[in-house]
């Protein structure tokens, strides 16, 4: 069954007769009759009953009537939904990305890009590290990853943001007379709170944590958060997650720093409207908005 | 079967393989996996599926964990016993806390446990589905569950201690101008938000249902799986949220908070076994019942439970 086979029958009941439906549908009439024969011969029933040349619906005709009605409507329905989403009027965004980045610079990025749309919404799945990222692209689960450039993203196209700064947080207490920046093998000395399981803690693993300087082995970030602005430990996280999340703890570079370069990987192909309207917003300077 | 190995075990799940295990255990890589090999030569079983450079564990390595985290608190137990004064707790507190509950109470209790035990480490892991809130202290992933009350499967056999009640709050962005008083999930103002997938535990699904009877469907503005993002969206105007009481209260001064109308609230607490503890854990198991009974001895308004 074709949608133009269901349209034509349509056309004939809203028009009364084969003629005037073939007339409005500009198209013959002795082909409009095959259509509705053909249809009739798809579906293995008799739609109309012709009384010489009236045609009137058969019940089975009737009941196709309220069905075709409904299928018009889903395809109409459908089609303005594509050209909603073509013109940014609605749709989602799937972002992939990991804990590290979650305050910076998704936050920014989000507040961005849904000033200019407010119609699509932004779905974020959080994902294990660049690797996960990668793969959520990949599969096609995301759209946009958000990461650390240093990792390779071959096949990609990535698109450079912006560097973070990772620091220390640290309860005042704990930070008296320690120099800013301190030296990576210095950070072993102080009692911490962070997630060993989190990417980043793996890669910096060798360097800032000993076997018992981390008190807390945290998984969830707020309690982190919590943890440091109690007096517990210090963390390592991003300057403007320390700055904003644990304004009364201590902030202290390392040295030699832990900066990374965090940008936008997509996959090569063509990106949906949503998609290509979040990198513009993310990408315009930040004074335009 | 090795102590060493287990461990070696226990970093290549925790670090996602064996570049991560060496890694976090400041070991060569090669040790890591000939470790592994003569584990799994042992056991006569295969932990791990070598799925091109990287390992996913079988069926069996998943059966392990558990009795491997008990296996190696207990090794920890011991080495404490014997090498330690009575009151100087040094080994690890392991707990397993559900998302929603990772704030406010809990977070206070283990912040205190570690100002009284300076030498105690702490494992404040992720608890990602409350129906396994005893499977897991049962299969000895870890010795403490911060869950929901009451418990799945009734906990025959394990001890609770009540914590406080857990509820939600709708906060909204700065200058956000609403009506004074408590918000209806049946009537919440037409402003986007930035939703969790599934905040968590049968609260959440209550709410859902008060707004789904309502036929309320406020637009989406975010749906993010990263929980700490909530207030920091909120507060950058991005939609208003739902968050936990604590949080909400955290940003009383500078976001819009309300409560919540209906209120549901739903208890938790701390759920352990009282025939495994360790010191640490024991220690731990004291301190909240203290923090109980000053609650109870003290002057208690029973709506607003501290913990």
């Amino acid at each position: 069954m074709d949608l133009h086979l269901v349209t034509y029958f349509l056309a004939v009941v809203d028009h009364g007769g084969v003629t005037k439906a073939a007339r409005a549908l500009y198209i013959s009439q002795p082909s409009l009759s095959q259509s509705i024969r053909t249809l009739e011969r798809r579906l293995d029933t008799t739609l109309f009953d012709r009384v010489g040349r009236r045609l009137t619906l058969t019940d089975e005709g009737a009941k196709f009537e309220l069905a075709a009605r409904r299928i018009v409507a889903d395809v109409e329905r459908a089609k303005q939904q594509m050209s909603a989403i073509r013109s940014l009027e609605a749709g989602t965004v799937d972002i992939a990305t990991f804990s590290t980045f979650s305050i910076h610079p998704v936050v920014e990025l989000v507040r961005r890009f849904r000033s200019s749309h407010p119609s699509i919404t932004v779905r974020i799945s959080e994902t294990k590290g660049p690797a996960g990222v990668l793969s959520a692209l990949r599969r096609g689960e995301a759209e946009i990853g958000i990461t650390d450039l240093a990792t390779d993203h071959p096949g990609m196209t990535t698109i450079p943001l912006c560097e973070q700064e990772l620091v220390l947080a640290i309860p005042a207490h704990l930070a008296t007379d320690l120099p800013d920046p301190l030296p990576r093998t210095r950070v072993r000395e102080i009692p911490l709170v962070v997630d060993r399981g989190s990417p980043e803690a793996v890669v910096n693993a060798g360097d800032l944590f000993g076997t018992d300087n981390v008190v807390v082995d945290c998984a969830h970030p707020t309690a982190i958060w919590e943890f440091v602005r109690r007096g517990t430990g210090g963390t390592v996280v991003p300057r403007l997650v320390a700055e904003q999340q644990m304004p009364d703890a201590v902030v202290i570079g390392m040295d030699p720093p832990i900066v990374r370069r965090v940008g936008l990987v997509t996959r090569a192909d063509e990106l949906t409207p949503a998609a290509a309207a979040f990198i513009s917003a993310a990408t315009r300077p930040a004074n335009e908005g | 079967m090795e102590f060493r190995q287990v461990a070696l075990f226990l970093a290549i799940v925790e670090n996602d393989g064996l570049n991560g295990a060496a890694t976090a255990l400041g070991v060569a890589q090669p040790t890591v996996s000939h470790a592994l090999r003569s584990l799994e030569r042992d056991l006569g079983v295969r932990l791990f599926h070598r799925v091109g450079r990287g390992l996913v564990l079988t069926a069996a390595g998943r059966s392990l964990i558990g009795p491997s985290r008990q296996l190696l608190r207990d090794v920890h137990a011991v080495q404490e016993l014997l090498a330690l004064p009575d009151d100087d707790i040094v080994g690890s507190l392991d707990l397993m806390v559900f998302p929603a509950l990772a704030t406010g109470p809990i977070v206070e209790l283990v912040a205190r446990f570690c100002e009284a035990h300076p030498r105690a480490t702490v494992r404040f892991a992720d608890l990602r589905r409350e129906e396994n809130a005893t499977s897991v202290i049962r299969d000895g992933h870890c010795e403490f569950v911060v869950a929901h009350l009451p418990v799945e499967d009734g906990g025959a056999g394990l001890e609770v201690i009540e914590l406080g009640t857990q509820e939600y709050w709708l906060v909204y962005p700065p200058g956000t101008e609403l009506p004074a008083g408590p918000i209806a999930w049946s009537a919440l103002p037409d402003i986007p938000m930035v939703f969790v997938p599934r905040v968590g535990g049968s609260v959440s699904l209550q709410i859902e249902n008060a707004m789904q009877q309502a036929g309320v469907h406020p637009p989406v503005a975010v749906l993010n799986d990263q929980r700490e993002a909530r207030l920091p969206m909120v507060l950058a105007g991005v939609g208003g949220s739902v968050v936990e009481r604590t949080l909400a209260e955290s940003v009383r001064d500078v976001a819009v908070a309300r409560p919540s109308e209906p209120r549901f609230t739903r208890s938790f607490g701390v759920i352990y076994d009282p025939t495994s503890l360790t010191k640490a854990g024991r220690a731990f198991v004291d301190m909240l019942r203290g923090v109980r009974r000053q609650r109870i001895e003290g002057p208690v308004c029973p709506e607003t439970v501290a913990y």
